[in-house]
């Protein structure tokens, strides 16, 4: 009797050993990013299973909370090895800092605040009188604020972002000219920048300089219209800079409707004189 | 009519593909978190905007807040309001450059004097002044100024003296302001102050001794520029200066009296004297 052939007839379709090669070329592609990251982080935590080490989860943590690095920013992962870091080592350097701007980002401003004040308390590094500072001011304690920032202050007062910060606070403290020196001193190494204009803007307007208020108000019209959301993610280190948009949206929304407010002002007095 | 089943190819190919779509799922959960500040915009009281930069860098990558390059004037000064009647307050707010590995020593002239690195001060300038505010690098010895302009308009003075800081000024009638004296010993009441009394002393210990002996001599004296110390034995040459001293007399065989003599800050001189006495021997005729 004759063997039947094993051979196969070519039937014009794929070879079927390729299809799975397919599918996971297919999907690599197109979502590599995330299968990466998802490989990374089991990577992450079979090394310290591996080799448990307070610095290397600390690395891993802060690499995860960078918005420079947005393809790994996780903040609740970042959250969790921070927490880890601190049950192995409370008095780790930054660690209540790193803890604090967490607990801040996630609106849980009692802990938030609670977890500045241990940082600053280490003292590791002035930012954290700057984070409190922050802190204290969403919570409306503009005085304690002031005087953080102020402190900050001393150790780096070009830093833009703490001298916006800071003129927030003196405004809200009813201090505007302070206020404004703090402001006026920031534009002058940054003539351009949004959030500087558009305080001085808000602070012309308190004192009743209505003219300038406006003109710094349309600078900060065409300086946000510059920016990108790489500058947006970077003024907001903590915050996921896959939503920088919605930051932008924001400062740009305000600043159309504080032109919109003082040109409705400057019209109410001319009215009133004539 | 024969079922198809599923080849071996075909069920790998189809686990792979239930893992992947699982891991895109798992790592689909990780959506963007809205951060309490994104949104935040506070208000002023007047109701504008105030959008804070909320940037406070992570402490393990400084310099995430966009390293600013250093103006080239290192200091801003303001006054608020720039024009005022005589006799009305005005505002001085001011703010500089500062290095907490490199500090500076700043002042605001006239009358402000040393102040720190930002503040404010009220002052009330009788005559259009312009307020200067410097600072001096501690290390290289760099500087920066800055200055602003109170414009003052109207009113008249009466002549007085004054003091501002150790300093006495002098305002006449057209509320014109001049430095008059800076006063060694401080200012008070429109006056420079007196410097205060010189005091000195001077002791022999003993003052009684047998002839041939010596004697300590102690002096002590204060607000004083110099002072010597000068015997008139006539046997001996001890001369001493300075305005304390302990030194030992050269053997003494008869009255010696000591004399402390001081130049106080005035130039004028005091005198204050310690004798010496030696013991009678007694001889028998």
């Amino acid at each position: 009797m004759a063997r039947k052939s094993k051979k196969k007839v070519a039937t014009g379709k794929l070879p079927s050993a390729l299809a799975p090669i397919i599918v996971i070329c297919i999907l690599v592609l197109g979502f590599g990013r995330p299968i990466v990251s998802s490989a990374r982080v089991v990577y992450e935590d079979v090394n310290l299973m591996l080799t448990p080490s307070v610095e290397k989860t600390y690395e891993y943590a802060a690499k995860h909370f960078d918005a420079i690095h947005a393809s790994d920013y996780d903040r609740e992962r970042a959250e969790k090895l921070f927490d880890r870091v601190y049950a192995m080592d409370p008095e780790h350097p930054f660690i209540q800092h790193q803890r604090a701007r967490i607990a801040f980002l996630k609106g849980d401003l009692l802990v938030a605040r609670m977890r500045a004040d241990d940082a600053v308390a280490q003292g590791s590094t002035p930012s954290s009188l700057y984070l409190r500072g922050l802190i204290k001011g969403y919570l409306g304690d503009y005085a304690g604020a002031a005087t953080d920032y102020e402190m900050y202050l001393r150790t780096d007062s070009s830093n833009w972002a703490a001298l916006t910060d800071y003129a927030w606070v003196l405004i809200k403290d009813g201090r505007p000219y302070d206020a404004l020196v703090s402001v006026d001193w920031g534009l002058m190494s940054w003539p351009d920048n949004p959030w500087l204009l558009n305080m001085r803007a808000a602070i012309l307007f308190e004192i009743g300089r209505y003219d300038e208020a406006r003109s710094a108000a349309y600078a900060a019209q065409d300086a946000v219209a510059k920016i990108s959301e790489a500058d947006w993610s970077v003024a907001y280190p903590g915050n996921d800079p896959r939503i920088a948009s919605a930051g932008i949206d924001t400062l740009s929304t305000t600043i159309d409707t504080n032109i919109h407010r003082i040109e409705v002002a400057m019209e109410n007095v001319k009215n009133t004189m004539q | 009519m024969k079922s198809k089943r599923l080849s071996r190819t075909e069920i790998i190919s189809f686990v792979v593909a239930v893992i992947a779509l699982a891991m895109l799922l798992g790592t689909s959960h990780h959506k963007p978190v809205a951060s309490s500040e994104v949104r935040f915009a506070d208000r002023s009281a007047t109701g504008l905007g105030l959008i804070p930069a909320s940037c406070p860098s992570s402490p393990s990558y400084s310099g995430q807040c966009t390293p600013p390059s250093q103006p080239s004037s290192g200091c801003v000064i303001q006054a608020n309001p720039s024009s005022i009647t005589a006799g009305s307050q005005v505002v001085i707010s001011w703010s500089s450059v500062s290095n907490y590995a490199d500090p500076y020593t700043r002042s605001i002239s006239p009358t402000i004097g040393a102040v720190s690195w930002s503040g404010s001060q009220s002052v009330a300038p009788n005559t259009t002044t312009t307020y200067t505010m410097t600072g001096t690098h501690a290390n290289s010895g760099s500087n920066f100024s800055c200055s602003t302009t109170v414009t003052v308009t109207g009113g008249t003075c009466t002549p007085q003296y004054y003091c501002t800081g150790n300093d006495l000024y002098y305002t006449n009638a057209s509320c014109s302001n001049s430095l008059v004296q800076a006063c060694a010993w401080g200012c008070s009441y429109g006056a420079c102050l007196i410097p205060p009394e010189p005091t000195g002393e001077i002791t022999a210990n003993p003052a009684l001794v047998r002839s041939g002996r010596t004697s300590q001599i102690t002096w002590e004296a204060e607000n004083v520029e110099s002072c010597t110390v000068t015997e008139d034995n006539p046997d001996i040459n001890d001369s001493w200066t300075g305005a304390t001293g302990t030194r030992t007399s050269s053997a003494i065989m008869q009255l010696t009296t000591y004399t402390l003599r001081c130049i106080d800050l005035t130039g004028e001189e005091f005198l204050d004297y310690a004798k010496v006495n030696v013991i009678p021997i007694w001889e028998e005729q």
